[in-house]
């Protein structure tokens, strides 16, 4: 018999005639059924114990890429380094009762609201941040409560051990570790590789500016302030603050205010501090010579507006005694007659009227008179109508007062590599200005009195200007600054501070200017930092300085004898 | 002249009609003590579903548990000829009830309840029964010769679709599956000839489109969810979802009574019934699921192997279809819990809160017993 008819006679099988064996027979099936059946349950069973619940992470894991370089001030203090931390994340598919695991996670996560992390557990999605930085211990504390669905994962965190001390310059990251403000942003590329920077910063010298202007802006309620220290021979800048500040390990947290880099992305108008510029290009141009008298007593009208004297002169005063006294009259007749011209090639060679260089993404570029008239080149002179960073300013100053090359700004150690010298002032003139920027702060009718300190030999000059409101000029809200170089006669570091609006106090004799707002904190910087920064006090009188610091200014020597200021 | 005697009696040695203990001696002991061994683990399953509590559930399953018991006493003691008698009678009862659920039946948007007297009765369960009594009284009559003719199945065919048809549109796809499962044993075990059966396997997938357009959306759902679990994890998917979690969770050994966070959390939908067994799973852990599946796989063997041994044609094919009837429930149960089928909605035996489908199972146990105990007897 065939297998195929052996087939057909099974199925057409007439039940056996005994029901009973039918029955055996065929209960051999449903028992094998059962049996494959029961089978099929044990292997799911084991199969499920096996089984990872959590979502698949669609991320790279950062904490196996190259981990981000740190960065140090120029002692060797840590500024930014990389720690290990925990984000921590809900899958909202498997959260299966958002109300209970929101009343769980609710002391873990100061940050959030009930309402937020409700509304982060019950999102349309496998993903949902609750904190991407949550320190280890709180991380075990969320494992602890086995919330079914809370998960976390390690990953580098970026750590500012100084928290608030130069937050803006050292910058933050990202979620992702990519720099995204200051130094974090501007030398990401080398961070990334692995490569430690070294900053010309040193946190020290960092937190006694900070803390001097910080002063002056709660005695004069002012609203904020900025203040930078630079070697004059590299460029490098030692301490760059700006008030107010923030903790640089929260910087979403900061207010757009705090977050504001004043001292390089803020521009303002520096006013007098201009006027060591102006002298400068005076003495260099070959237009004038120190000695040189300028008309400060008749009245000055240009196009319709009128040039006045804080303290309105009876005599005239010689170039070098204009700078002193800070004649806007007088510093307005020279530049006049140094022409705009002459004007802008200097401002353009001391980098003045360009986009600032800096290793941070956060630079301002000068705001400068456009049409460059008769009177934008006579404001300029005494620094009005032209809006520039503290940067700006400090580079140029340190130009002017250190060899007389240009210098450029940096916030690395060891400060911008330059491939050649470009010499915008002589010796001469070099010196005349460290002389008369000395006497400024000297002088009986000198503004900067407050910033002399003994043996430092402190050479300043101050600034006052009018904020800007609405397109006009603001009489009641200033920018007050103070620029300083010290020791005069071979400056090492200029300084400079600034505070925003602040208000005339009665100790100040309701003054807010330059002189009482400014220098106090310049002042105070030279004698606390200047130890820390390797200078020496030294005797002024000595032979060895006296000759350095030699200025001929008859008016301002006779009126000292003469009348009682 | 002797008394006439029944023939298969007069072959066995035990001609005279067994004593009291004789029959006792036959009652499976064993499969008894399963089932009361199933039931206090239901009382405990319960009573840690409730947080350690006797109230809501623990408590009354105790109670049904004692009355199951009794009624199962009460049903094995009648000989299991009557029973044959009086399963026309049964399915016409079932089949008017199941009738009546459409206008007063409750329940969640449909209708499976039927409230009498403050009990709330499930008539879809003790339909089951019915329709297992009346197929295998039914074949009880039909002559093996006869078997191989398509007729003959026609009335069989008319038993166990009227009923499947209704429970289906109660609607309630999993206890409609479980009766013409346990119909189509019965029927299987008859005799039915192997061709016939793969033609009607046959037609079943032809017809299984048709059938799909007569389900309703939310059957419809929960297969296409268990198709794709991932597709709905909050809607449909989410019982199987949170059930495989926990049931994960319990890894080898469990995290101890009462202490499934999943399930005491209520994470865990419906975890008095139909997921008893995730909850069982999650606090004793895989051997704890395995030692209960073992229980159930001994008493479904124990039910194949006394039906094998039945010498009373009816009883041999109701047990039969009995034993499918359990072995339909625990697998259908367990495969929807573990996330191998959708989910339909099916009690795990004698552990799920539930007083229908206890005693139904309680019911068919005395059936089961009064078959066994009686058998030989041939009263008939």
């Amino acid at each position: 018999m065939s297998i195929w008819r052996k087939l057909g006679k099974k199925l057409i099988e007439v039940p056996d005639q005994d029901p009973r064996s039918t029955a055996r027979n065929r209960l051999a099936l449903p028992f094998m059924i059962g049996t494959g059946a029961f089978l099929m349950i044990g292997i799911q069973l084991v199969s499920l114990s096996l089984e990872d619940s959590r979502p698949r992470q669609r991320f790279a894991d950062t904490t196996t890429s190259i981990e981000r370089g740190k960065i140090y001030d120029r002692t060797g203090r840590i500024l930014a380094t990389t720690l290990p931390a925990f984000e921590l994340y809900a899958d909202p598919r498997t959260i299966m009762n958002p109300y209970e695991a929101t009343v769980q996670l609710s002391d873990l996560l100061p940050n959030l609201t009930e309402e937020q992390i409700f509304s982060q557990l019950t999102r349309n999605t496998r993903y949902a941040e609750l904190s991407w930085r949550v320190s280890p211990a709180t991380y075990a504390k969320a494992l602890e409560r086995g919330i079914v669905g809370v998960y976390g994962r390690e990953r580098a965190t970026r750590f500012y051990p100084q928290k608030y001390e130069a937050a803006h310059l050292i910058g933050t990251v990202n979620k992702d570790n990519k720099g995204l403000t200051g130094i974090e942003s501007g030398m990401n590329d080398a961070l990334a590789k692995g490569e430690d920077v070294h900053l010309s910063i040193d946190i020290a010298v960092q937190a006694i500016l900070r803390e001097e202007i910080e002063t002056q802006i709660s005695k004069f309620q002012a609203i904020g302030g900025a203040g930078l220290v630079m070697d004059v021979k590299t460029g490098e800048i030692i301490a760059l603050t700006s008030l107010p500040q923030y903790n640089a390990n929260y910087y979403s947290r900061a207010d757009k205010d705090a977050q504001f880099n004043r001292a390089t992305k803020g521009v303002y108008e520096m006013g007098s501090t201009f006027k060591i510029l102006n002298t400068a290009m005076a003495l260099e141009s070959g237009v004038f010579t120190a000695d040189d008298m300028v008309d400060v007593v008749s009245p000055l009208r240009v196009a319709g507006r009128t040039i006045n004297d804080y303290h309105p002169e009876k005599q005239p005063l010689n170039v070098a005694e204009v700078m002193v006294v800070s004649s806007n009259k007088g510093s307005a007749r020279i530049a006049d007659a140094l022409g705009a011209d002459v004007q802008q090639k200097y401002l353009s060679s001391l980098g003045l009227l360009n986009r600032l260089k800096l290793e941070i993404p956060e630079v301002a570029t000068p705001i400068i008179p456009a049409p460059w008239q008769r009177v934008s080149t006579m404001t300029v002179s005494y620094g009005h109508g032209i809006s520039v960073t503290l940067a700006h300013l400090a580079a140029a100053v340190s130009t002017t007062i250190g060899d007389g090359t240009r210098v450029h700004p940096s916030l690395i150690k060891g400060g911008v590599k330059k491939d050649y010298e470009e010499r915008v002032f002589s010796h001469e003139t070099v010196r005349q200005i460290r002389a008369i920027m000395r006497r400024v702060v000297t002088h009986k009718r000198g503004t900067g009195k407050f910033a002399n300190i003994e043996g430092y030999v402190v050479g300043g000059k101050t600034g006052t200007s009018e904020k800007i409101v609405d397109g006009r000029y603001d009489k009641k809200l200033n920018i007050t600054s103070f620029l300083a170089a010290f020791p005069a006669h071979d400056p090492k570091y200029v300084v400079v501070a600034m505070v925003d609006e602040p208000k005339g106090q009665k100790f100040s004799q309701y003054y807010a200017t330059g002189g009482w707002v400014a220098a106090p904190a310049v002042g105070g910087f030279i004698r606390r930092a200047a130890p820390l920064l390797n200078v020496a006090p030294v005797d002024e009188d000595s032979p060895k300085i006296r000759p350095f610091l030699e200025v001929n200014s008859p008016q301002l020597d006779a009126e000292v004898q003469n009348a009682s200021y | 002249m002797p008394s006439p005697r029944p023939v298969n009696a007069m072959a066995h040695p035990l001609s005279a009609a067994p004593s009291v203990f004789q029959r006792l001696q036959r009652v499976p002991w064993l499969l008894l003590l399963i089932c009361l061994i199933l039931s206090g683990i239901g009382v405990g399953a319960l009573y840690s579903a409730a947080a350690g509590s006797w109230t809501p559930w623990a408590g009354q399953h105790l109670i049904r548990t004692g009355i199951g018991l009794l009624l199962m006493v009460m049903i094995a003691s009648v000989p299991i000829w009557y029973y044959r008698k009086i399963a026309p009678l049964g399915w016409v009862v079932a089949l008017l009830v199941l009738a009546s659920l459409e206008f007063i039946g409750s329940g969640k948007g449909v209708q499976r309840w039927l409230s009498i007297g403050g009990f709330n009765l499930q008539p879809s369960e003790p339909a089951k029964l019915a329709v297992i009594m009346l197929l295998a009284a039914y074949f009880h009559t039909i002559n093996p010769e006869l078997l191989r003719k398509i007729r003959v199945y026609i009335p069989a065919a008319i038993i166990a679709v009227i009923p499947f048809v209704q429970v289906l549109l109660q609607p309630d796809l999993g206890t409609s599956i479980m009766l013409l499962g346990s119909g189509a044993a019965v029927i299987f075990v008859a005799g039915m000839p192997v061709w016939m059966i793969l033609s009607i396997l046959g037609l079943a997938v032809l017809a299984a489109p048709v059938i799909w357009s007569f389900l309703y959306d939310y059957q419809k759902d929960r297969i296409l969810v268990f198709l794709n679990p991932g597709a709905d994890q909050l809607g449909a998917g989410y019982q199987i979802t949170q059930s495989k979690i926990a049931l994960g969770s319990g890894g080898i050994f469990g995290k101890g009574y009462l202490q499934g966070s999943q399930s005491r959390l209520n994470y865990l939908p419906e975890k008095q019934t139909d997921f008893v067994f995730t909850m069982i799973g999650e606090e004793f852990g895989y051997f704890g699921a395995l030692f209960i599946l073992g229980l159930y796989i001994i008493m479904v063997a124990l039910l194949f192997r006394l039906a094998l041994n039945l010498q009373y044609r009816f009883s041999r094919l109701m047990v039969s279809g009995i034993a499918t009837m359990m072995f339909l429930y625990v697998f259908v149960n367990v495969a929807m819990v573990t996330g191998m089928i959708p989910v339909v909605g099916a009690p795990l035996p004698m552990v799920s809160y539930g007083g229908t489908a206890l005693l139904t199972v309680f019911i068919a146990m005395g059936l089961v017993i009064s078959a066994v105990v009686y058998d030989q007897d041939g009263a008939d």
